[in-house]
């Protein structure tokens, strides 16, 4: 099967399930602090959750959000599926270490502050759960704020053979999408303190998501 | 500007920011990158600092292919007037 129709399939799926995907929020108040700011907003959030999270974020008043898909051809095909949920999308190299897909992400938010980076803090590969430092490169040098996201179903598969243990849920499944308290990044930074950030976002995704996912 | 200039502000960006405890009074265009001892975020620091002082852009693979001091200056006096 293509790339194209695959694409195609899965994007039918997730909006399929969504309409069936009963929300509700938790912490609300920091999602809407951090759209009334004049600053960007980082959402941060474990890679396991995108399914769940994404296309949430992209309804209405939930603010403008982007994302950057590598340049490859399952990057093509994310590509399309976020640009269809409604997510801005930058193609992105993943050479030098992720070095410059973390320069492109701060080049564009300096371009276009009011449309928020999304990351998935613990990608590309893992270790799922570890935090790594681009999230807060990436804040510090756009002004920008962290705000962690978390979210968890009532009903779900988790894809326990995925390094970041995929979590779908179930058609008709509630599911709640958690926010944390925001974390602002200042432009300088010691390296102590830098560390003590990430490590900070770290504990907040993991307090904000449940032991198991599910209810 | 000229490279002495060049190097001169080199110094500034750098000792205010990714490798701050560096003694930039034994930098000469010959000293390596790596003694400074700037590690991959650092790097991100570093590219974003010189851009806005210098009003350059710096792609990490240049950044990376870089070496010694005089090969950032060749580089800034390159793209600067």
């Amino acid at each position: 099967m293509s790339t194209a129709l695959k694409a195609i399939g899965v994007y039918g799926l997730l909006r399929a399930l969504n309409l069936t995907w009963r929300y509700s929020e938790s912490g609300r108040e920091h999602l809407d602090a951090c759209l009334s700011s004049d600053s960007p907003t980082v959402v941060a959030f474990f890679h396991g959750h995108t399914v769940a999270l994404l296309q949430f974020m992209c309804r209405q008043g939930n603010g403008r959000w982007m994302s950057m898909c590598s340049k490859s051809a399952d990057g093509d095909a994310m590509a399309w599926i976020e640009q269809r949920l409604g997510l801005e999308v930058i193609r992105g190299s993943s050479g030098s270490g992720g070095l410059e897909a973390i320069v492109e992400m701060i080049r564009f938010v300096r371009a276009n502050p009011k449309i928020g980076p999304t990351l998935a803090v613990d990608g590309s590969r893992g270790p799922r759960g570890v935090v790594k430092g681009g999230v807060v490169s990436l804040a510090q040098r756009t002004g920008g704020t962290i705000l962690p996201i978390s979210a968890s179903a009532s009903r779900a598969h988790i894809f326990k053979r995925s390094w970041d243990q995929t979590m779908l849920p179930h058609p008709f499944a509630r599911v709640e999408v958690r926010y944390g308290e925001p974390l602002p990044v200042p432009a300088k930074l010691s390296a102590e303190q830098f560390e003590a950030i990430r490590s900070s976002l770290e504990s907040r995704l993991r307090q904000l998501e449940s032991p198991d996912s599910l209810r | 500007m000229d490279r002495a200039t060049i190097l001169e502000k080199l110094g500034e960006v750098i000792r205010e920011g990714a490798a701050s405890d560096v003694d930039w009074a034994a930098v000469t265009e010959s000293t390596s990158l790596e003694s400074f001892g700037v590690d991959s975020l650092a790097i991100l620091d570093l590219i974003f600092d010189l851009e806005d002082s210098f009003d350059i852009k710096i792609e990490p693979k240049q950044m990376l292919a870089m070496k010694t001091a005089g090969d950032l200056v060749q580089f800034i006096d390159e793209r600067t007037d």
